[in-house]
């Protein structure tokens, strides 16, 4: 069976037939370089492979495994929650009166439809592709962390189990996939619905910054030498901004689900106007991270457009640091948006004119992005394969719903169209246009990299075309319905209302991108098999990824590519030249070590190699992990406060053991040989500049968190004219005083421990530790009795609520200090570390800074707000 | 010790290559949106406070005319820091892409700031 025109038989056989380099009519050079080969290849291939078996399943780490698993789950939900709901969705609005599915249903689907397409399928496949591709786009041998990576895949996984398994007790979630309170409140949905919605994907929420944190360390350290970050391929950049967006988004959003939790499971009082509360609090919270979600999935979709699209013409993206500029202002505009999400809701005239003045100013490196795209199209030829295809139909419907973005920004017009389909038809030209295509467009653009065939041609055109008229068909009368007064989210209509024509549009619509998809399911499975072989570089393109034999090996890069141009396979006649320093070192590490997996780092500007490390190998604990943070999550959804407790052991003790250190295999002195021949420090024990990324991304996690407690705070106290309430003390400050003392002690000694370490001195380190973790614990369980003794409870009102809540968060954080720097101790009792190797020392004394500085905000809060805004 | 080793190896403190710092970069690379995001939460959050407060029949955090004049100097301020970020920009050594970037960025901030600043103008308080 074949599906392309051209395609001689002789190119479908197994492996060992002829391979072609190129497709026909795509190269006009056909001398791009490749990756050299190496007498080690085979070698590194079997160090970096993970285990086979079951066993090897659980415990896979590499790359390849987290990025295809992350793509597959995230198609799966796709299939499950996006598909099915619409197809019953558009089913029962053909027609007027319709009683296909009964109101509750319906407010099921749509819940469905909305929850599970927005966190549970684009964010896992943008991330999944990212960690699958970025290594080998940007010259690298793996992630930074994965181990994490693997942790984010399980609890993408395990989050939308969680989050599907509301299904088996009946209790899908019914409010929408922005869950507004009061509906969402105790009162309204006392059943376990909202449960399962904030607690699963809750769980995919973790994952979701895991993966960021991945991203980002990756693109900024993790490159081959001589790629400066004006080198960097745009598709590197729109990760790596995003991957920010989300560490930015994400965050208020887990907090805001934490209170609606703690309001519906522990009766407090946040969103709850007769307490002291405000259901606005939510909706804030909820568009920090809503507004940004939507530019989240955009912008990695305008990183594969602007990679596919100069291949497919043949020239070089026209105005490439417009285009990064671009995508910067893109991020930074989104998070200045999300209250256009709340036009009617009575804010003041002021304040919308704000909002109204980013939403329309977004627009503008969004034009600057299209003008790019058009320049390059016109200054090349236009080579119509499916990627490009695609490609062209994000670019007219992304267009389309750019400009009705435009128009839901003027607060006059969203006044009216708001909550109708009008806002349907925009967002679905949004999302489908300007996130859909381009994920089409990039897995036929990549599929021949990985798998080492190309995707049938014929059935790639029938499914685009299927597709791009379907989605027309099926989106473009919803602008015209929602202008007629059809409100979204009802399950049917009267005939009289003169909507049943265009409701049998939109559906019927649906009868063109069924099959669209289903010829993508065929192409992708039929392809596997019967594709035409591809060559390295079929598709003529640029960058570094192409290099690499199709399917690359599990280390992708035998031997590090040295860069000198943006597009280095365009412009460079070999990969493996460059100064004698990089050429020295990337030949070396071509050929050593060979026991165990070593990974390059580079300056974040320049490029120039900075260290080379041991990447943690495969371990059965961030599966583990996982599995102790969806039992917490699955415990609280089951009012089991014992299971909840046994889970954060389990994730307690897993995180422990994922991170106790490991025999280095290699001494100090045979680092220092490496480092003396080529001048680049070598750690077998882990890699200290990485780390230190790490650990300042996860300070900057717990700082977004600790700030959208601090927005909460203040924001209950703007809706209370008196805080706090009317016959409740104010507390008192002698013991606020003596806890932020014990917590700068603590975070003094652990820094002192980190002095003495790096002057050789263990007993310092020891000392530091010792008397840090006293103090914290001296420092916790006096906040804990102060808080317990209050001559109020957290469900009493808002301001008890809000104070317990930061009050508890302080103590969470200054414990997880705690068991970091015990576990520290006894590691450096043992005999750990030394002035060469103390990264984890290292990373306490900076986690113990921050909690330290924290904790004497949230108290100064706590204790000094309700005197200082009285 | 190698030639090519840039700093002592068998120093005790952080045997780290020592790379130049990148803090400069990005200041001048995001330092304008960062103003222009500085820019926006503040005169938001003044903003709301002061409507707030109005609205719960108090004197009110700031007077309405107040939160013009508020609005008015910070949108004014930001400008200036965007401007003064451009300037680095421009007389910055090193990556001309990466300053070309920043000067993009910078221009973009001070237009979206200013537009942010005269809603305080054009659409009156609360």
């Amino acid at each position: 069976m074949s599906f392309d025109v051209a395609a001689p038989s002789d190119r479908h056989g197994p492996i060992g037939e002829p391979v072609v380099d190129e497709v026909t009519g795509l190269l006009t050079d056909p001398t791009t370089p490749v990756s050299a080969p190496a007498a080690t290849t085979e070698q590194l291939d079997r160090l970096w492979d993970d285990k086979p078996g079951l066993w090897g399943r659980l415990t896979a780490v590499q790359n390849d495994a987290v990025g295809r698993r992350m793509m597959l789950t995230g198609f799966f939900f796709l299939l499950l929650g996006g598909s099915v709901d619409s197809v019953v969705m558009r089913l029962q609005l053909a027609r007027p009166d319709s009683e296909i599915v009964g109101p509750q249903l319906y407010n099921e689907l749509f819940t469905n439809h909305g929850s599970v397409t927005m966190f549970l399928v684009i964010l896992p496949i943008f991330e999944g592709f990212a960690i699958l591709t970025l290594p080998m786009l940007l010259g690298s041998r793996e992630m930074p962390f994965p181990r994490l990576g693997a942790f984010a895949y399980w609890t993408f996984l395990m989050g939308g189990l969680l989050y599907y398994s509301s299904t088996l007790f009946s209790a899908v979630p019914d409010v929408g996939w922005f869950a507004y309170t009061p509906l969402s409140g105790p009162q309204f949905s006392p059943d376990l619905n909202v449960d399962f919605w904030v607690l699963g994907l809750g769980v995919a929420e973790i994952g979701a910054i895991a993966g960021a944190v991945e991203i980002i360390i990756a693109v900024l350290k993790l490159r081959a030498p001589g790629m400066t970050l004006a080198r960097l391929p745009l598709y590197a950049w729109a990760m790596l901004i995003t991957a920010f967006m989300i560490l930015f988004a994400f965050t208020p959003l887990i907090v805001g689900s934490l209170l609606l939790e703690l309001e519906r499971g522990f009766g407090m009082h946040f969103f709850t106007p007769g307490a002291g509360g405000s259901s606005l609090l939510w909706q804030h919270l909820f568009w920090i991270f809503g507004h940004p979600e939507v530019y989240i999935q955009f912008l990695p979709a305008t990183g594969i457009v602007s990679m596919v699209l100069p291949v497919m013409v043949r020239r070089r993206i026209a105005g490439y640091s417009w285009m990064v500029a671009a995508m910067i202002g893109i991020g930074f505009l989104s998070f200045g948006l999300w209250a256009h999400h709340m036009f009617t809701v009575g804010l003041p005239a002021i304040v919308l004119a704000f909002f109204a003045a980013a939403s329309m100013v977004i627009a503008i490196p969004a034009g600057v992005q299209f003008f790019s795209w058009i320049a390059t199209i016109w200054d090349g030829q236009v080579r119509w394969t499916t990627p490009m295809l695609f490609v062209f139909g994000f670019m007219i419907t992304f267009v389309i719903g750019g400009i009705t973005g435009v128009m839901v920004a003027a607060v006059p017009f969203d006044q009216q169209a708001h909550d109708s389909y009008f806002v349907v038809g925009h967002l679905h030209y949004v999302l489908i246009g300007g996130v859909a295509f381009p994920i089409f467009a990039g897995v036929y653009y990549w599929y021949p990299k990985f798998t080492g065939r190309m995707m049938s041609e014929r059935l790639g055109r029938w499914n685009f075309w299927l597709l791009f008229v379907g989605v027309h068909v099926t989106f473009f009368p919803m602008h015209i319905v929602g202008l007629l007064g059809m409100p979204r989210r009802i399950y049917t209509y009267p005939e009289d209302a003169g909507w049943g024509l265009w409701n049998l549009i939109s559906s019927l619509g649906l009868l063109l991108i069924l099959p669209g998809i289903g010829l993508f399911v065929l192409n992708v499975w039929w392809s596997r098999k019967h594709g035409q072989r591809a060559g390295a570089n079929p598709w003529g393109a640029d960058s570094l990824e192409w290099a690499l034999p199709s399917p690359p090996p599990q280390q992708g890069w035998t031997r590090l590519p040295i860069v000198h141009s943006r597009h280095p396979l365009w412009d460079q006649d070999e990969l493996h030249r460059g100064d004698d320093r990089h050429e020295q070192l990337a030949h070396a590490l071509g050929r050593w070590p060979l026991k165990w997996r070593a990974v390059l780092v580079v300056g974040t500007g320049n490029g120039e190699p900075e260290e080379v490390f041991r990447v943690a190998n495969t371990s059965i604990w961030p599966f583990v992990t996982a599995l102790g943070t969806v039992g917490i999550f699955a415990s609280e959804l089951l009012k089991l406060r014992l299971g909840a407790l046994l889970g954060a052991a389990i994730v307690i003790g897993s995180v422990v053991m994922w991170n106790r250190p490991s025999p280095p295999l290699m001494t100090e002195e045979e680092e220092l040989a490496f480092e003396r021949d080529h001048g680049v420090p070598v750690r077998a024990s882990g890699s200290l500049v990485v780390a230190r990324w790490g650990m300042a991304l996860a300070i900057l996690f717990v700082s977004i968190a600790f700030g959208s407690f601090l927005l909460s705070y203040f924001y209950l106290r703007l809706e209370n004219p008196v805080w706090p309430p009317a016959g409740v003390a104010r507390p008192g400050l002698g013991i606020a005083a003596v806890v932020v003392v014990l917590f700068a002690a603590a975070a003094g000694a652990v820094g002192a421990g980190r002095r003495g370490i790096l002057a050789g001195d263990r007993a310092r380190l020891v000392r530091g530790l010792a008397i840090g973790s006293a103090c914290a614990v001296a420092a916790v369980a006096l906040l804990a009795v102060d808080l317990a003794s209050a001559d109020f409870g957290p469900g009493d009102h808002a301001y008890g609520s809000i104070f317990h809540t930061l009050g508890a968060f302080t103590i969470v954080l200054a414990s997880v200090a705690v068991v970091m720097s015990v576990s520290t101790l006894v590691y450096a009792v043992r005999g750990h570390y030394s002035a060469r190797r103390f990264s984890p020392v290292d990373n306490v004394a900076r986690f113990w800074a921050a909690t330290g500085v924290i904790a004497a905000i949230s108290i100064t809060v706590l204790y000094g707000a309700p005197y200082l805004t009285s | 010790m190698s030639e090519r080793t840039p700093i002592p190896v068998d120093s005790p403190f952080e045997p780290a290559v020592r790379q130049a710092s990148t803090v400069g970069l990005w200041v001048r690379t995001i330092g304008g949106p960062v103003v222009w995001i500085v820019h926006f939460a503040f005169v938001y959050f003044v903003a709301e406070a002061a409507c707030a407060t109005e609205r719960s029949g108090s004197n009110g955090f700031v007077g309405s005319d107040a939160l013009v004049v508020a609005i008015v100097v910070a949108t004014v301020v930001a400008m200036a820091g965007c401007g003064a970020l451009l300037v680095t920009a421009r007389r910055a050594d090193g990556d001309r892409v990466m300053a070309r970037i920043g000067e993009v960025l910078g221009m973009g901030a001070a237009g979206a700031t200013l537009v942010t600043g005269l809603a305080a103008l054009v659409v009156g308080p609360c």
